[in-house]
């Protein structure tokens, strides 16, 4: 309900009869885009921009909805935020990854394969169903200091905080699979908790006039996070034996991930650039999913995207984009085409 | 009788002569390097001396200006004086057409101010002018100037620059040029 909420907001928004000092009155593309799990920046990463088009005197609001289709897992993202006075961010975010039967059907044959030798077939027949992952994702920015845009006489840097907090509401039911009955998928392989708060710290810095009289934006972000495949495959990593419940491995701590942005305006609105996103890669290795004969099955690589923006007004703008996640299960190479608008208010 | 006549002549002439060098001096004086003076004031109470063109701007040098390899001054590309008077006297007009900051215009000398802004555009742009307005603190101190007005400019001149056919690549480093001003002119 929510998510076509958003499309109609995000839509209208668009459309002339607004407020004349409404949404803002920084300069055009300014607040960045907004990021898949909700917070400003660009399609993958945020960066330290506060979103919106609210200078220090305002408040600005952006609503946004993404959809990322890699075949087997499509994930549809969508939310809102609030930029108070260019130095606080608010934000929030609904994630919803689809995951294709194959996956599920996958999932259960390997059970099957490993498990029958052992002991013997499973009691009820499972026709492998699609699933769905649900994740909600609470954000908070503080910018700490520097001007991105206009400090144009030094390389120092717009530098923010920011507070990710996740919580997938399908950490271990969904989906039923043979010999364990009800499961999560995040459970299933080998999370821990079903929620986790990340940590970043962004910086960004706008040049303009480089290259060649155009305009590049730059941004760095550090990570801090127990998050597998951002929190969609749940948060740390806790192996037990389904069959005898002994504990085999766990791991709580926080892992450092890198993340980079490199845009390009070719003119006042398009711009075009490229990402990249290193994971945790936390739950590869794994002794049970190891006895299915795929202990990396939950492997993480680092994600990366090329992207195309387009920003004709204030009110409204659209991104389209190749991203290629790298390893999600049963799918090695989870690429595919990523399209964004956001409405700004 | 005849003795008071020349002695009044003389006395002219002698006051003409005395003024005459008077002048003489005050201009000669005037044309003398007063730095030398100035500095010794500055000993005194501490204020930098500024030269002809320091109040330009605030900061020292852009980002693009210390990476650029360009064989012309932007000066030049933009297409010298004629093109920076279009444009300035466009952005003003749209500036104070504008209602978000019309109100900052209401007591300015429109013509003054464009004179003094091509003065100092040409300067940042490496072209053969000195600004010799005040600074942009002094300028626009306890206007209570806002980011958003501030901006509001900006946007004032890029379209005014876009409708005079000033380039992107162009545009770009004039806003980069002008865009440190910003903490001077926005009210803390």
């Amino acid at each position: 309900m929510l998510r076509y909420l958003l499309i109609a907001i995000v839509l209208l928004a668009g459309s002339p009869p607004v407020q004349a000092d409404r949404p803002g009155s920084k300069l055009l593309a300014t607040g960045g885009v907004t990021q898949f799990e909700g917070a400003a920046g660009g399609g993958l990463t945020p960066w330290a921009l506060i979103g919106g088009y609210g200078t220090r005197e305002e408040i600005g609001a952006t609503a946004f909805f993404t959809l990322l289709d890699t075949d087997d897992y499509v994930l549809d993202s969508h939310g809102f935020a609030v930029g108070l006075y260019d130095r606080v961010e608010l934000s929030y975010a609904r994630q919803d990854l689809d995951v294709d039967r194959s996956v599920i059907a996958g999932t259960a044959g390997a059970l099957v394969r490993a498990l029958t030798p052992l002991i013997g077939p499973p009691q009820n027949a499972v026709t492998p169903r699609s699933t769905s992952i649900r994740q909600d994702v609470y954000g908070f920015k503080l910018k700490l200091f520097g001007d991105a845009v206009y400090a144009q006489d030094t390389w120092l840097p717009q530098v923010a905080l920011g507070v990710q907090h996740k919580r997938n509401r399908d950490f271990d039911a969904g989906t039923v699979v043979p010999y364990l009955g009800e499961v999560g998928v995040p459970a299933l392989l080998g999370a821990k908790d079903d929620s986790g708060t990340d940590l970043y710290l962004s910086a960004t810095k706008v040049i303009l006039g480089v290259p060649a009289g155009r305009i590049l934006l730059l941004n760095g972000t550090l990570r801090a996070t127990r998050a597998n495949a951002y929190g969609l495959l749940g948060f740390g990593r806790r192996v037990v034996n389904p069959l005898t419940g002994q504990l085999l491995d766990e791991d709580d701590d926080y892992a450092l991930e890198v993340e980079g942005s490199a845009a390009l305006f070719l003119s006042p609105s398009v711009v075009i650039g490229g990402e990249f996103r290193t994971q945790s890669d936390r739950l590869s290795n794994q002794p049970v999913l190891g006895l299915l004969g795929a202990p990396d099955l939950a492997e993480e690589d680092t994600a990366w995207d090329l992207f195309i923006a387009w920003v004709p007004s204030k009110r409204f703008s659209a991104t389209l984009a190749y991203v290629d996640l790298g390893n999600l299960p049963f799918q090695p190479k989870s690429d595919g085409w990523y399209l964004s608008v956001q409405s700004a208010f | 009788m005849n003795t008071e006549a020349p002695s009044i002549l003389l006395r002219a002439l002698l006051g003409s002569i005395i003024a005459a060098a008077l002048l003489l001096s005050l201009s000669v004086a005037r044309a003398v390097d007063p730095t030398a003076i100035e500095q010794a004031m500055a000993d005194v109470d501490g204020v930098a001396p500024t030269r002809p063109g320091d109040n330009a701007k605030n900061y020292d040098t852009t980002i693009y200006e210390r990476l650029r390899r360009e064989d012309r001054t932007l000066y030049a590309q933009l297409g010298g004086r004629k093109t920076i008077e279009r444009f300035v006297g466009l952005g003003v007009d749209y500036s104070v057409a504008d209602p978000r900051i019309a109100h900052f215009f209401a007591d300015t000398n429109l013509p003054l101010l464009k004179v003094l802004l091509v003065e100092q555009i040409c300067q940042l742009a490496g072209g053969p002018c000195v600004y010799e307005g005040r600074s942009m603190a002094e300028a626009h101190a306890g206007m209570g100037v806002g980011e958003n007005h501030f901006i509001a400019l900006v946007e004032a001149f890029q379209r005014a620059m876009r409708e005079t056919g000033v380039p992107f690549e162009q545009e770009n480093k004039v806003l980069a040029l002008l865009a440190p001003m910003k903490p001077a002119v926005v009210q803390p």
